[in-house]
């Protein structure tokens, strides 16, 4: 069959050349300004948020879109307390964030993040249940967040150790870990509080300490962890040798760096982090626990916020922001019309929307498109530059020689105006001048003085000149004179 | 007996997880580590939910399935149903997996991120269109439709008195009889086809050319470009066809509850369950079927045996524990053919070094 095939066509060289001539090739990009990055990023988002409402409206035509549009707003800014619970939910979430960045920049993919949240949070309230009432809650307190700290860190080591030695895949690991420990947390609450409705009732020992709003210290909290780990990555060794693992294992090996050390080290910190935030929720907010303690998958939604930033620490405070922005105002658009959307579906559908656009754009920062025409290769940006050029070029060259005399006329015209203008205003400026000079002398002296001098200077001024404006100057003088 | 007279149900719940986890078995086979196959049967859900619709207002008016006489008519109308809902289902979880292989294979974006983003996004879908396709009318059709689904096809031979019609739930057959045994083997036709797909794509990824091509795409894609495969094309269609496949779990999910519909949140659970039984079963379509009776009798035994919460939980949470153990151990003794496909999870670049 082959050889047929072979044979029927006549030039298989000439074919082959074809297909190797692609119409478009891509290639990876080195150099983007960031102006452009965040213009390209924000207009997929724009596209985003466009559509979801295009969704809501269509599927609802009673909802205004433009008062959804506000909602969004309202749901984070509407109050004082909506803004503080926005900005801790941004902090609590960029907690998160921070613990994923050091494992990420690693390409050790903790997917595991609910889990040590919930490690921490599940010690801490048991904790909080077991030792309430029998110490003072201070003490409670530090007892919880260290405990909290360390199970975190667990979590997170026990995946790290088996990825160091045996290279288990982490990625699928740490997914199994999150269920476990939703299953612990399960099993914790039917074995401590089988009776109350499988609930564990809100506890009052053990509580974070309430500076001004109860939200106000979570927030402090997470920005002093923010500092602290933004120094580590960025000045400490630590920080540079898990970007090495990260890069290259083989490059950390020739250095001389302990790849198996440095991952578990840094699991160890990612860990304690989510435990970190785990006992904040437990703490601070809930006083109890559920397998929903994680807020519906923070661990999920961090990944995306610090991945959007592009691992860094700082930029990852403005996308947690506005990944909260989004879930806080989706929230209020879902209240707002409770009769129409009974769940979080819009929320979901806009945040999915959002995620799938902005990794769409990604590519377009990371590569670039070169499009293929006899052999020569052009950046597609670069043609979509040229097209704009070309359409706008001879509408631009247009206006130029419209514009451009008619400019020139203008200027004529206004120059000769302005001219006009400013011998009158410098004429009308200098009686004005005049006048207040002759009106000032009188009360800066002594009324009998000033008397004197006034008819003095109004008659040398006055009698060289002869102008109409003088008559009525004098005119004017006289009716003063009058008047005192 | 307390096990014997589970079996039934633990096989209907296994064929959710067992089209979940061929699909995804496909996928990652391709080096494509679909994290959105929670979503994905989101997708499925709405797509049979709209197939079934629509044979509703069809072909049910024109052809009805009753139960007292079971003649041709009856058999093209039932099998109508099943194609239109697969063939619904399998749609709308390609879409899902065209949007991830698109994202992942030509715009080479993370393939973890684009595999939760799907998640929320699929989530959202889900939730969304059923309550809008059950908001009136719809609600009474899915139930109907529910219903019409655990007719069971294969009865019609099992039985030597013909049909047996229980009124109560549509179910034919030894289903109301005291036989346990015979109650296994009562399923909605879905569950037969679906051990036969998983047998099929097993041969078809050890046994063909196309399966040692897609293997060798997820292994080593450089090597498999150099061979002259297109890597691209195949991680394309293996993301496509097993989205498909865990599309149609969507819609055996809505069979299983028997149309009614909660929200997507069991669904998604089953959907992580999933992933976690992909890796159980080594990658392995054949081991899936015993794997995924496994992981249903775990997931519900604790209602069927008289044990206390506690350890109900702990019976729930073994099978992730069970997962683990295996994860670590085909790591640590794994031989070739257990390990993961050597490049799952990273996108193939040609000009990446």
């Amino acid at each position: 069959m082959i050889k047929n095939n072979n044979a029927a066509k006549p030039l298989p060289t000439e074919k082959a050349k074809k297909e190797k001539k692609k119409l478009f090739h891509v290639e990876k990009r080195f150099n983007m300004a960031l102006w452009q990055s965040v213009l390209v990023r924000f207009g997929f988002i724009l596209v985003a948020v466009f559509f979801g409402l295009l969704v809501l409206t269509m599927a609802y035509s009673k909802i205004n879109p433009f008062v959804s549009f506000g909602n969004l707003f309202i749901g984070a800014f509407g109050s004082l307390d909506k803004f503080l619970e926005f900005l801790r939910d941004s902090a609590l979430l960029l907690g998160v964030g921070l613990a994923l960045i050091p494992a990420f920049k690693m390409k050790f993919w903790n997917l595991g993040g609910n889990g040590q949240i919930l490690a921490g949070a599940l010690v801490c309230v048991m904790l909080m249940v077991e030792l309430g009432g029998t110490m003072p809650d201070f003490v409670i307190v530090i007892i919880s967040l260290v405990a909290a700290i360390i199970a975190g860190a667990i979590w997170a080591a026990i995946p790290a150790i088996f990825k160091a030695f045996f290279n288990t895949n982490e990625s699928l690991f740490t997914l199994m870990m999150n269920y476990i420990a939703a299953g612990l947390v399960g099993i914790y609450i039917y074995w401590r509080f089988p009776d109350e409705s499988s609930i564990v009732p809100a506890q009052t020992h053990g509580r974070l300490p309430i500076l001004f709003n109860s939200n106000v210290l979570i927030i402090l909290l997470v920005a002093t962890t923010f500092v602290g780990l933004f120094l580590y990555l960025k000045y400490s060794k630590h920080g540079y040798e898990l970007s090495v693992v990260g890069e290259s294992i083989n490059t950390a090996r020739y250095v001389g760096i302990n790849s198996k050390k440095v991952i578990i080290r840094t699991l160890i910190l990612s860990g304690a982090i989510c435990g970190f935030v785990g006992f904040l929720i437990a703490s601070g907010i809930d006083f109890s626990i559920t397998k929903e303690t994680t807020h519906r998958g923070m661990g999920f939604t961090a990944i995306m916020a610090v991945w959007l930033a592009k691992f860094n620490p700082i930029i990852s405070i403005g996308t947690a922001m506005f990944i909260t922005f989004i879930t806080k105002g989706m929230s209020q658009v879902q209240m707002s019309n409770s009769r129409y959307i009974t769940d979080d579906s819009a929320t979901n559908i806009v945040m999915g929307l959002i995620f799938l656009f902005v990794i769409a754009s990604e590519f377009l920062v990371e590569y670039k498109i070169m499009y293929n025409k006899n052999g020569k290769e052009t950046d597609i940006f670069e043609i979509i530059g040229n097209f704009f050029k070309k359409v706008f070029g001879p509408v631009g060259r247009f206006l130029k020689k419209v514009f451009v005399p008619v400019g020139r006329f203008f200027k004529k015209v206004f120059t000769a105006v302005g001219r006009f203008f400013k011998k009158v205003f410098v004429a009308v400026v200098r009686f004005f001048k005049k006048l207040f000079r002759i009106k000032d002398k009188p009360e800066k002296k002594p009324v009998k003085d000033a008397i004197d001098s006034f008819d003095e200077d109004s008659i040398e001024d006055s009698e060289p000149e002869k102008s109409p404006s003088k008559k009525a100057t004098s005119g004017k003088k006289k009716s003063q004179k009058e008047g005192k | 007996m307390a096990v014997l007279s589970s079996l039934p149900g633990v096989i209907t719940l296994s064929v959710v997880f067992l089209f979940g986890c061929i699909g995804e078995t496909i996928s990652e086979k391709a080096g494509n580590l679909n994290l959105g196959i929670p979503g994905i049967m989101c997708f499925g859900v709405v797509g049979g939910t709209l197939g079934s619709l629509i044979y509703m207002r069809l072909i049910y008016p024109v052809m009805p399935v009753t139960a007292n006489a079971f003649g041709l008519v009856e058999f093209i109308s039932y099998a109508l149903l099943i194609l239109l809902g697969i063939v619904f289902s399998f749609a709308f979880g390609a879409i899902g997996g065209l949007i991830y292989s698109f994202l992942t294979t030509t715009l080479k974006a993370n393939q973890n991120v684009t595999g939760l983003a799907i998640t929320t996004f699929g989530a959202g879908i889900g939730d969304f269109f059923m309550s809008l396709l059950r908001s009136g009318d719809g609600f009474d059709l899915c139930e109907r439709v529910g219903k019409i689904y655990g007719f069971h096809l294969t009865n019609a031979t099992l039985s030597d008195k013909g049909l047996i019609y229980d009124d109560a739930n549509w179910h034919m057959g030894f289903i109301s009889s005291n036989n346990p045994v015979a109650n296994i083997f009562s399923q909605p036709s879905l569950v037969y086809i679906c051990f036969i797909l998983a047998i099929v794509v097993f041969i078809v990824l050890n046994k063909t050319r196309i399966g040692l091509s897609l293997r060798a795409v997820g292994e080593n894609p450089a090597t498999a470009d150099a061979a002259g495969i297109n890597t691209d094309k195949y991680r394309y269609l293996a993301t496509i066809v097993g989205c498909g496949i865990a599309g149609i779990g969507g819609l055996f999910y809505l069979i299983k509850s028997q149309g009614s519909w909660d929200g997507t949140y069991e669904l998604q659970s089953y959907g992580w369950m999933t992933l976690a039984l992909v890796i159980f079963t080594i990658w392995n379509p054949l081991i899936a079927i015993a794997g995924s009776i496994l992981f249903a009798f775990l997931y519900s035994i604790p209602s069927y045996l008289n044990v206390d919460m506690v350890t109900g939980m702990f019976l729930t949470l073994t099978p992730y524990i069970v997962t683990v153990v295996v994860l670590i151990f085909t790591s640590i003794f794994g031989k070739k053919n257990v390990l993961p496909p050597g490049s799952l999870g990273v996108n193939y670049f040609r000009e990446e070094r």
